[in-house]
């Protein structure tokens, strides 16, 4: 159906360049190193076991991070306005749905459950 | 080669069960005769059920809502009178495996089958033209999602003769609902209905989100959409978060069931109180889902009957808004009684009472709006009205069940029962019953019989409060819920009252369904020829009733809230400025029809463990969604000359269908 | 804007929301791992089932495919129909390559007596993992149907716009993938053993 659309935009697709390749190089790049360097620590147990589980989750956020800005191009102009609003969204359900429930089954695993 | 299923699955010894599902058969049979007398079979395929126009599929999920509530009503009437009679001496009709099956199919029904598809219905129905689009982001996807619900439908109601249900309560907690405790394949059938039933949900969470957010009418920003779309957008965020959590958990149960798996048995390491918490987390969003769109309906019913606009508009949004995000965080008062401890109980406790907040704003607004209005005492008034008392009511109740040591004493007792009966019943069924009765004329183009609706709003009320009342005081009696048999004579007496209240209100549905032949029957006299029967203030009024298929000729530009009020202010009701153009609508399709019934027989082989039958489902529906992706041909044009006088006389229908 | 560039970015938008529900559904299947994660039942536990340079050649596909997949789409913007299918099949290989390498490590593992029905442990992790194999499969199968489709009927502005979500889809599970490598497989080879939710005390 052809009806107009509000001033709330969802956004155009951008007409992309061929020689628009820089950020998916560089986010392929970037994750490459993102992906090798927690690997090879973990493999060869080059750190303490705190410091590694560190470097794991620093490096996966920053990861995920990686991809939703050069793969997904979250926040680029021109992309649509409501995803950003939307991920974000998402991300304060998952945290609590993950963080909340973590808590409660340590919970009840530490009152109700056996030595 | 046919799995479990053979024919010893029927149960033809029992009586009872074989009389319904002989009912079922009868009416299903006598309604095939009359559309085959009619020869309407090719009308109801190519106007119906092929059909991606949001009013059509909206009225589908009506029609079958108000189908599946008779029901869930049905097992109402078999439980209270089983009740009042299996007291003391007395053991009643019906033994506690069918007992089970009984309240557990109630919840399921009751729930995802009539008060889901209702309100869906109705959003369906209303908020496309409240925000002045011609339909949809998805229709296909609409379709889709219809036949998926139907699929649900089908399945939970061949589990009447074909096998069992689930014996283990709606919520079907393990270990009862693992397989060294429910061999058969009630919990089975349970699974694959809700399912498949949620993706059609979750479907239709994001087609509304998408919709309201993309295809609202130039000029209507967001604090510009009426309350019912408001709401309508908070419980469409609502199921995309919350439903995913159903598929998980539902799947996990699948997969102990069907591979062996560990995730909730009693040996393997596995954790039942993940079931419980998984559930909870999808289950408490779920009751804000059924709720919010109500509260949007009254809101919409006030301001028009009180012939004012809305008292307090912006606060509503926000408590809607703030609603949706507190349902997210109180779920484990669900199982305060499960050993989380003092900290977790006291946190989301204060959560629980917190967010009754927000609620008592709505209510307030809506008083205000009341206030010093002029009030007309219509049908969906009465229902209004019996809602603000009603809900309070209910929402005290949980009130008091949200602090976790009384919830210690009056969880899962009839207390309970009756806090969450209030709550539905005052709120989504009496919102439902208001939007059916509210929406009725644009859709139909006649209006319902005012008289018999105020008789059944009366039997509905008196009968809600004789039924419940007597509830509340044997839940602090101590009386608990899911028995079939009471030991204690002390409590007989309540529980006739409780009986005599299901009777008033059975008079109440029966009204409703006279109600329905009647005006039916009486649609001359009734007819709605100006489109506006109720004075209306929201967009859906500016168009005839009914609408065309395209719901506007030409897409009104709004300048501020109420924009159908405004426009006839201004006088600029009902066609707004501007040219006409040829529209691009999509053609009727059979595919989501295919979808739904390659699913059913998918869930139903995975029930039966029939499992080259379920490859042939799966395949089928991929099959399906392939030849759909590969047709080019699923739009067509409305030209300008179709466009001409549309605005009075019958509504022309959709052009072709395409497989 | 005209009507096919609205209706794609209609799609787009509500494709990326389907991308959040799926968001909630893995992690759903996260708290379930978290919850399960040291719950052996006297059976395998991580360092008996976990290979990492395994999952580091699965992880350098399924990364590869993003960064082709990416390729594919910028020749669909380009209007390039050969590139579009030239990426398209180096994604699929390179996915297909992914599913090869989860499938023979889960057929080893059930070989081996630590399949999913041993522990919950291992029902979740093979729940988990399995999951994210399911929708690499999906991937696969709308890649095969969408480079028929451009190759039989060219590349339209539908085919753009499918290309578009299935891109969409596609990085999206590689974002999920890193989730699953760093919590389940660098994680687990970490924790094996250690303290944490408790197991049940019959096996």
């Amino acid at each position: 159906m052809d009806d107009r659309r509000t001033a709330a935009s969802v956004g155009a697709t951008p007409a992309a360049t061929p020689a628009n390749r820089r950020p998916y190089v560089l986010g392929y790049l970037l994750s490459v190193a993102l992906s090798l360097v927690p690997f090879l620590l973990v493999m060869t147990s080059a750190l303490p076991r705190a410091a590694l589980i560190a470097v794991v989750a620093i490096f996966a956020a920053a990861q995920v991070a990686v991809h939703l800005v050069f793969f997904l191009h979250l926040g680029r102009r021109g992309e649509p306005a409501w995803n950003v609003h939307v991920l974000l969204y998402t991300a304060v359900i998952l945290a609590i749905l993950v963080g909340a429930s973590v808590w409660i089954m340590y919970h009840l695993d530490a009152n109700m459950m056996g030595p | 080669m046919l799995g479990k299923l053979g024919l010893s699955a029927i149960p033809f010894r029992d009586p009872i069960i074989m009389g319904a599902f002989g009912f079922m058969i009868a009416c299903v049979l006598a309604l095939g005769a009359l559309v085959t007398y009619r020869h309407r079979w090719g009308w109801l395929w190519s106007e119906w059920l092929t059909s991606v126009d949001h009013k059509r599929i909206g009225v589908m999920y009506i029609v079958v809502a108000i189908v599946m509530g008779l029901r869930g009503f049905a097992d109402v009437v078999m439980m209270r009178s089983q009740l009042a009679m299996a007291n003391g001496a007395g053991q009643g009709y019906l033994p506690p495996e069918h007992y089970d099956q009984i309240f557990s199919a109630h919840g399921v029904i009751m729930i995802f089958f009539m008060a889901m598809p209702f309100l869906i219905g109705l959003i369906n129905i209303a908020v496309p033209l409240q925000i002045g689009a011609r339909d949809v982001a998805f229709p296909f996807l609409n379709s889709v999602s219809f036949w998926l619900f139907m699929v649900g439908v089908v399945l939970v109601n061949l589990s009447l003769a074909v096998g069992e249900f689930a014996r283990t309560g709606w919520a079907a907690y393990p270990p009862l609902s693992e397989l060294p405790y429910s061999p058969g394949v009630g919990v089975d059938y349970y699974i694959w209905s809700l399912e498949l039933a949620g993706i059609g949900t979750l479907l239709t969470g994001i087609n509304f989100l998408v919709t309201i957010l993309a295809l609202r009418a130039p000029g209507m920003t967001l604090m510009r959409m009426p309350v019912f779309t408001w709401t309508a957008l908070c419980t469409m965020i609502l199921v995309i978060a919350a439903f995913p959590i159903l598929t998980v958990v539902l799947g996990l149960l699948a997969l102990d069931r069907y591979l062996g798996m560990h995730f909730f048995t009693n040996g393997g390491g596995g954790n039942m109180m993940l079931y419980v918490n998984l559930f909870w987390a999808w289950g408490h969003p779920e009751v804000y889902i059924l709720v919010l769109p109500a509260f949007g309906i009254f809101s919409e019913i006030v301001a028009t009957f009180s012939g004012k606009r809305l008292f307090g508009y912006t606060s509503m949004i926000w408590a809607t808004v703030a609603i949706t995000v507190l349902s997210f965080v109180v779920w484990l008062h669900h199982f305060f009684t499960m050993g989380a401890g003092g900290d977790v109980n006291a946190v989301f406790g204060i959560t629980t009472m917190i967010i009754a907040v927000p609620t008592g704003v709505k209510i307030f607004n809506w008083l205000f709006t009341i206030f010093r209005g002029r009030l007309r005492f219509t049908t969906p008034m009465l229902w209004t009205l019996g809602f603000i008392v009603t809900f309070v009511f209910g929402g005290m109740s949980g009130v008091m069940l949200a602090n976790p040591p009384a919830d210690f004493v009056l969880h899962n007792s009839q207390f309970l029962i009756a806090h969450f009966h209030n709550t539905i019943i005052g709120g989504t069924v009496f919102g439902a019953i208001a939007g059916f009765t509210y929406w009725f004329p644009k859709i139909a183009g006649f209006r319902l019989n005012e008289r018999l609706g105020k008789s059944a709003f009366f039997c509905w009320f008196v009968g809600f409060y004789l039924t419940f009342v007597p509830l509340y005081i044997l839940g602090f009696l101590g009386m608990t819920r899911r028995v079939n048999y009471t030991g204690n004579p002390a409590w007989r007496p309540l529980l006739l009252l409780a009986a005599a209240g299901v009777a008033v209100t059975a008079a109440g549905v029966v009204l409703l369904l006279v109600q329905l032949v009647v005006s039916v029957l009486q649609r001359s006299a009734g007819r709605d020829r100006s489109g506006d029967p109720w004075d209306g203030r929201t967009l859906e009024w500016s168009v005839p009733s009914p609408p065309p298929a395209w719901n506007f000729s030409r897409i009104p530009v709004v300048t501020g809230r109420d924009a159908f009020w405004e426009m006839k202010r201004g006088g600029t009701a009902p066609l707004p400025a501007g040219t006409r153009e040829p529209i691009h609508a999509m053609r009727n399709t059979g595919a989501g029809v295919f979808i739904g019934a390659f699913s059913l027989v998918a869930g139903f082989a995975m029930t039966w463990h029939i499992w080259w039958l379920a490859v042939v489902g799966v395949a089928g529906v991929i099959a399906t969604l392939v030849v759909r992706a590969a047709d080019d041909a699923t739009e067509y044009e409305i030209p300008v000359e179709a466009l001409a006088g549309e605005d009075t006389g019958p509504s022309p229908t959709r052009a072709g269908t395409s497989p | 804007m005209s009507a096919d560039a609205h209706a794609a970015s209609l799609r787009v938008f509500g494709f990326w929301v389907y991308l959040m529900s799926d968001c909630v559904l893995f992690a759903s299947l996260f708290v379930a791992y978290a919850v399960l994660h040291a719950h052996y039942a006297g059976g395998p536990t991580p360092p008996d089932v976990i290979s990492l340079p395994g999952v580091l050649a699965e992880t350098l596909c399924l990364l590869s495919s993003s960064f082709t997949c990416g390729l594919a789409s910028l020749a669909t913007s380009g209007s390039s129909r050969g590139g579009m299918l030239g990426w398209l099949a180096v994604t699929f290989a390179l996915g297909a390559a992914f599913v090869g390498l989860e499938g023979s490590e889960f057929a080893r593992l059930v070989r081996e007596g630590s399949g999913p029905g041993r522990s919950a442990w291992l029902s979740s992790f093979f729940t988990l993992v399995g999951t994210h194999g399911l929708h690499v499969c999906a991937g696969l199968l709308w890649m095969l149907v969408l480079g028929i489709q451009v190759a039989f009927k060219g590349l339209r502005s539908v085919s753009a716009a499918r290309m578009r979500t299935l891109s969409l889809f596609w990085h999206f599970l590689d974002v999920v993938w890193v989730c699953v490598f760093s919590f389940v497989y660098l994680a687990g080879s970490l924790f094996a053993g250690g303290p944490s939710m408790g197991s049940m005390p019959n096996g």
